[in-house]
């Protein structure tokens, strides 16, 4: 081994300090062994190699290895000095376990990431392998082509992840003239397609584990291929119904402060910030105006677009930058200055200045408001007929069933 | 026997037991969007195993919304299979116009509020533009609601379900206008006769009568 290369990703030893690049996993694995007289076990099984190694690397130093090692010893029944003692690392230490499993969500979370990615993404381009015919769009379109025109079928485009590589990888082998069910090698591009199509051949090779990485189902669970997981019957899960929505639990995005780039999860804690550090409060200006709902969004709206083009709404005057800006409306105390109704009362702030601007979603008025709101008569909400709903019931044949069961009964 | 509209379906109180019913009546204007994908452990007997959860959400220009969840091996599977429950739980969502009746309804008929856990949603209608956390976002605008305000407020610091709170509050718009229409129907299956689905419960608390006791309490 040599000492880290800047630049190239590599791997510490769990002991020294030597490194081994990443990709060449057995080399250091040979030296933990010789060297280091260390083993780990199901090393291949391990979502993210580097991640584990450093996390023990550090602590080792922390600890005695024998805390976290089991001890094998060599030669037990030979004389003392050729008994020797190897350090086993492995997943019956509760410690070594949860680590692994953690390594293995987070690798998951990032597949199905990198997967909701590519079903989103419509800027793929690809050629087909078969025709050369170019698809843009969404990867799905190629793969439906590839299938229907071609019977060429690698699997629905969903159980898919990193398409792009998948799709080179594929593409790489029949450049080198090679099949790609029984991977034989053949003289020239003809040669090849002939046996392809003759053999029905336009398939991949199912047992080559090298295609695994691009099925979304080989990262579910640690260690278990897709055809393990296949034959696992579903009938047999005990579990609650799976119309059950409360495992899926989103964090709130974090609301901005008006005045700074303060973020705060909620509105109340937002509220706190704006009145200790700006002395703005927002809550109070709610009740002392007596606002709806609507009112406060139309004000937040009027409050962002001064801010944005850095102007202060208690004197009109334009600064240079945010930060000018509001250094003059906390010594002049204008953020408390707002000027009067009509200014900012007005339809064109019903528009949010901001995109998925957090602070609007999370303004609330009291039950009472929506009775206040019909009376204050300009605002009006129609809602669609319900007239064409009587019509329909009355006209429907379902009404000949209705009788029937009536009589029935 | 002809039925001509799913709002028929609905009037009745029939529950909608094929997703090709929904097919026939709404068909290409169905659009769907996958608003999650999640890896849940699912227990056996023997263990426990990992599988892939989608929330589905379902709608279209025609007015109607749905949600539909599926867990599986695969995740093309609990995909299709979360877009046919959602097509049997599928419901209208009476919709509004601001101010005036100009071209289609946009946004929602007034002020709706709903609680999913510990998440509480209001949809409150808008003349323009989309004020709302991106699931409930992503939920309306399935059905083409361009414009609503999504307030939502969280009493503890986990949101709860967002998109099921977003879907119970839609779910009240039909419920809440004409009860009238609701009073005239003498067919009522009542939900002990084996409905014990979530799509019977969908359309019960829509159109059973009296309609003000099956609605959440604001």
């Amino acid at each position: 081994g040599t000492t880290a290369l800047e630049g190239s990703p590599s791997v510490p030893c769990i002991f020294c300090e030597e490194h081994f690049p990443m990709d060449e996993q057995d080399k250091l694995l040979k030296h933990m062994i010789i060297e280091h007289k260390m083993v780990i076990a199901d090393v291949k099984l391990v979502a993210d190699f580097q991640r584990y190694i450093l996390y023990w690397r550090k602590r080792f130093t922390e600890q005695p290895i024998t805390d976290f090692c089991s001890v094998i010893r060599i030669n037990s029944t030979a004389p003392l000095e050729e008994q020797d003692n190897y350090f086993l690392l492995c997943d019956v230490l509760p410690e070594d376990r949860l680590l692994r499993e953690e390594l293995q969500k987070q690798r998951l979370k990032e597949i199905l990431e990198q997967q909701q990615q590519e079903r989103n993404d419509n800027s793929f381009h690809g050629i087909c392998m078969f025709c050369n015919e170019e698809f843009f769009g969404n990867r799905s379109v190629l793969l439906n082509h590839m299938a229907r025109e071609h019977a060429f079928n690698i699997g629905l485009p969903d159980n898919i992840v990193n398409c792009n590589d998948f799709l080179c990888t594929l593409q790489k082998k029949l450049d080198n003239l090679q099949c790609l069910y029984c991977e034989k090698t053949f003289r020239d591009k003809n040669t090849l397609k002939d046996h392809m199509r003759k053999k029905q051949h336009r398939r991949i090779n199912p047992k080559n584990r090298e295609y695994d990485q691009f099925y979304v189902i080989n990262y579910l669970e640690l260690g278990k291929s897709w055809e393990e997981v296949q034959l696992e019957d579903d009938r047999d899960l005990l579990d609650h119904p799976e119309d059950d929505w409360s495992d899926w639990e989103e964090r709130p995005d974090s609301a901005v402060c008006l005045f700074c780039e303060k973020q705060a999860e909620t509105i109340e804690k937002l509220c706190v910030h704006m009145e200790d550090a700006h002395e703005f409060d927002l809550l109070r200006i709610k009740s002392e105006l007596g606002l709806n709902f609507y009112q406060q969004v139309k004000l937040v709206n009027f409050i962002r677009r001064q801010i944005h083009q850095c102007r202060c709404y208690g004197c009109h005057v334009k600064f240079k930058s945010k930060a000018e800006l509001r250094t003059h409306m906390e010594e002049a105390k204008h953020t408390s200055l707002l000027p009067e109704r009509k200014t900012w009362d007005q339809p064109e702030y019903y528009f949010p200045t901001y995109e998925n601007d957090t602070l609007l979603c999370t303004l609330s008025d009291s039950e009472s408001d929506l009775t206040a709101q019909e009376q204050n008569g300009n605002i009006t909400v129609i809602s669609e007929d319900t007239s064409k709903l009587h019509a329909l019931k009355r006209s429907s044949i379902l009404n000949q069933l209705l009788l029937q069961e009536g009589l029935k009964n | 026997v002809k039925i001509k509209s799913l709002e028929e379906i609905y009037l009745f109180s029939l529950p909608i037991r094929e997703s090709e019913i929904t097919d026939s009546f709404l068909g290409a204007s169905l659009k769907h969007e996958v608003l999650k994908i999640m890896p849940v452990q699912k227990q056996t007997r023997a263990a426990q195993q990992t599988r892939f959860k989608t929330f589905v959400a379902t709608g279209g220009y025609s007015g109607h919304i749905s949600l539909g969840v599926k867990c599986s091996k695969e995740i093309a599977t609990a995909i299709l299979g979360a877009i046919i429950l959602a097509k049997l739980s599928i419901i209208p969502m009476w919709q509004g116009y601001w101010r005036s009746k100009i071209s289609k309804p946009h946004t929602v008929p007034g002020k709706e509020t709903s609680r999913c856990g510990s998440a509480q949603l209001h949809l409150i209608a808008t003349p323009r533009g989309m004020v709302s956390a991106l699931v409930p976002k992503k939920l309306l605008m399935t059905i083409r609601i361009d414009d609503c305000y999504i307030s939502a407020r969280s009493y503890t610091a986990t949101q709860g379900n967002p998109a099921k709170a977003a879907f119970d509050t839609i779910s009240k718009t039909y419920s809440c206008l004409a009860p009238d229409i609701w009073k005239e129907t003498v067919f009522t299956k009542s939900p002990s006769q084996g409905f014990t689905d979530h799509i019977v419960k969908t359309h019960t608390r829509l159109l059973l009568w009296p309609p003000h006791s099956f609605i959440q309490e604001k």
